[in-house]
């Protein structure tokens, strides 16, 4: 039942990458100037550029190229990076892990400090426990990742020196050093997501715990305790779950500034590098590989939904 | 005639909901003075470039293009928050970068309002086959990283103001698009649409005149919450290099300068980044007061 409903909903996710996929496409063929004269430069034969153009099917018009780029999409090729001279599919799947490594523990840091804070300050609402919690949730939401980043390094990395401040270890070679290059990345990444997890966790707490069923629970004689965790958590949780969905698209793009900054080699640097190359087939693959992801997040939400709440059946 | 009577309707409790609001609300008050120090900011550049050939500035402070070898001071009596690599005084150019926040944040804003309402109007009105087709295109705006989409706008059509502000708007977009719709679905029912509607009126006419105008109120709160936003992405692509460039004077331009300084000299990153932050933090503020006096349901509806 439960795969079933998985298979379903990527049937369905299927148009909208079609959309993402064709939107790329269009996009940068709607672009003024080549890719080729800018890879090879303003010295370059005019042979040279005819052959690569001629190579790359960039001489083709432009619904051929569009159907030939779709039947090799489907078939799993996304084409030859110009730059970097490499099948595009191999060189995101080579820095997957790293972009996904720095994205998780971002998740990972918002997630394990938003939701306590936020729980702990709707159940002292307007005290000053919870305006601090509001306030440190407004300046999250409200500063820039790659001020948070600089501010960090100045701080944390070159006036402390207690923090590395670039580079990436991959986590399977050392996970300690590794964690440590990762942290303050993730905190200037996961800074915003903080904020708005921790502000809907407060809020729908918040609202939960007006329920006539927490006012019977209570008056069952429940301890406070068990009121909270076990009957108004799940079902506070749901909005939050929904906004960290939104906010996870949120995280890829912040990747690309923040893996510049920290000179991090993932994705995010990629899309960077790709984009000021005008390297046509990596800007595709990159833009599927985002849409993909964020699928994959939708879909992983729905699930999550329904682990939560029992009574959302699966259709 | 029906339109003054349904603006006068509608008015009264907007405007009283808004100041009760930001009486009890003094963050919010904060923030709102900050917006107006910033526009107050944005119009004397204005004054000040065009008519005056920077003069005011120059002699009030330093003139924030001029070229100096006192290079990478830091904080002084001179200099309030010192000089860049370049000698020039970076609260002159702090002062002169809010007229490119103002400017691109309001106009990206815009371009998403009216975009947005449109598109999420049609789709409500319409429903059916037109809605599912423009939702679906949302949808895949929606599901690009807005950052990543941004960049690639920019990156393709040019760095200028007019495409950063044309991309910012776009990835802003779907939030409009979005709340409008499923305000009209339920304006649609309402009798005055059907009343439109039996006197024959064109659907255009009754889009325009009766729908938007009764759903616009929702937009206006997403509209404030979002310049913030906006003003953040416009600094993000700045940042990258691919914003406005110089010598155009924009904070994000100015932080990515002094990120690459910042161990010679952290004051020429953290002066445009507290610029950003605040400016960002009042508009949050004060667009969630807006909201809160608008629409106490919309509390826990947040988009991006």
């Amino acid at each position: 039942m439960r795969t079933e409903y998985i298979i379903n909903r990527l049937i369905q996710v299927l148009p909208v990458m079609l959309g993402i996929i064709t939107l790329a496409f269009v996009m940068l063929r709607l672009a003024p100037g080549d890719p080729i004269t800018i890879y090879m430069g303003v010295r370059a034969s005019e042979e040279d550029l005819q052959y690569l153009r001629h190579l790359y099917g960039f001489d083709k018009p432009i619904y051929l190229q569009y159907i030939d780029y779709l039947k090799r999409i489907a078939v799993g090729d996304f084409g030859t990076s110009i730059s970097y001279q490499k099948p595009v599919f191999d060189i995101i799947l080579k820095r997957l892990p790293v972009t996904l490594s720095l994205v998780l523990y971002s998740l990972g840091f918002s997630v394990i400090v938003a939701i306590p804070a936020g729980i702990y300050s709707a159940l002292h609402k307007n005290r000053i426990s919870d305006h601090i919690v509001r306030f440190i949730s407004l300046i999250g939401v409200s500063i820039p990742r790659f001020f948070t980043a600089i501010l960090l390094i100045y701080m944390l990395g070159y006036y402390l020196e207690i923090l590395p401040i670039s580079g990436y270890v991959p986590l399977r070679e050392d996970f300690v050093k590794g964690s440590m290059h990762l942290i303050l990345p993730a905190v200037s990444l996961g800074g915003a997501l903080m904020g708005y997890t921790m502000r809907v966790m407060r809020s729908s707490m918040l609202e939960v715990l007006g329920e006539n069923y927490i006012k019977a629970a209570r008056a069952f004689g429940l301890q406070e305790k068990v009121v909270v965790w076990r009957y108004a958590l799940r079902n506070a949780l749901l909005p939050v779950i929904t906004i960290i969905g939104l906010q996870f698209s949120t995280l890829l793009g912040g990747s690309i500034i923040i893996e510049e900054i920290f000179g991090i080699e993932g994705i995010g640097r990629l899309t960077y590098r790709a984009l000021l190359a005008r390297d046509y087939p990596l800007i595709q693959g990159v833009v599927i590989y985002y849409s993909f992801l964020f699928l994959l997040s939708v879909i992983i939400v729905d699930v999550l939904y329904a682990i939560i709440d029992p009574r959302i059946k699966y259709e | 005639m029906s339109e003054k009577m349904s603006v006068t309707m509608f008015k009264k409790p907007w405007v009283k909901d808004i100041s009760i609001e930001f009486r009890s609300n003094i963050p919010a008050l904060f923030g709102l003075f900050l917006i107006f120090l910033l526009f107050f900011s944005a119009i004397f550049v204005t004054i000040d470039s065009t008519f005056f050939d920077r003069k005011i500035i120059s002699t009030l402070i330093a003139d924030p293009l001029e070229m100096t070898p006192d290079t990478y001071q830091p904080p002084s009596k001179d200099h309030w928050f010192g000089t860049d690599e370049f000698g020039r005084d970076i609260l002159a150019r702090v002062i002169y970068g809010s007229q490119t926040a103002v400017i691109v944040g309001i106009s990206s804003v815009g371009f998403s309002f009216v975009f947005g309402v449109l598109i999420g109007a049609i789709a409500g009105f319409y429903g059916g086959k037109v809605d599912h087709v423009l939702m679906r295109m949302v949808e895949v705006l929606y599901s690009i990283p807005a950052l990543a989409f941004a960049l690639f706008i920019v990156a393709i059509f040019g760095a200028n103001i007019q495409n950063v502000v044309i991309a910012v708007g776009i990835i802003n977009m779907p939030k409009f698009a979005r709340v409008i719709r499923s305000e009209v679905l339920s304006i649609k029912e309402r009798e005055f649409v059907m009343a439109a509607r039996a006197l024959g009126l064109k659907n255009s006419r009754i889009i325009m005149d009766h729908v938007i105008p009764n759903a616009i109120t929702s937009a206006l709160v997403v509209a404030t919450l979002s310049i913030g936003t906006a003003i953040l992405d416009v600094a993000a692509l700045s940042f990258l290099g691919f914003g406005v460039q110089p010598p155009t004077i924009s904070w994000g331009l100015m932080l990515s300068s002094g990120r690459e300084a910042l161990f010679i000299d952290p004051y020429l990153a953290f002066f445009p980044g507290l610029a950003i932050f605040l400016t960002a933090m009042s508009f949050n503020l004060v667009g969630d007061a807006v909201r809160d006096a608008f629409d106490p349901k919309l509390k826990t509806r947040w988009n991006r």
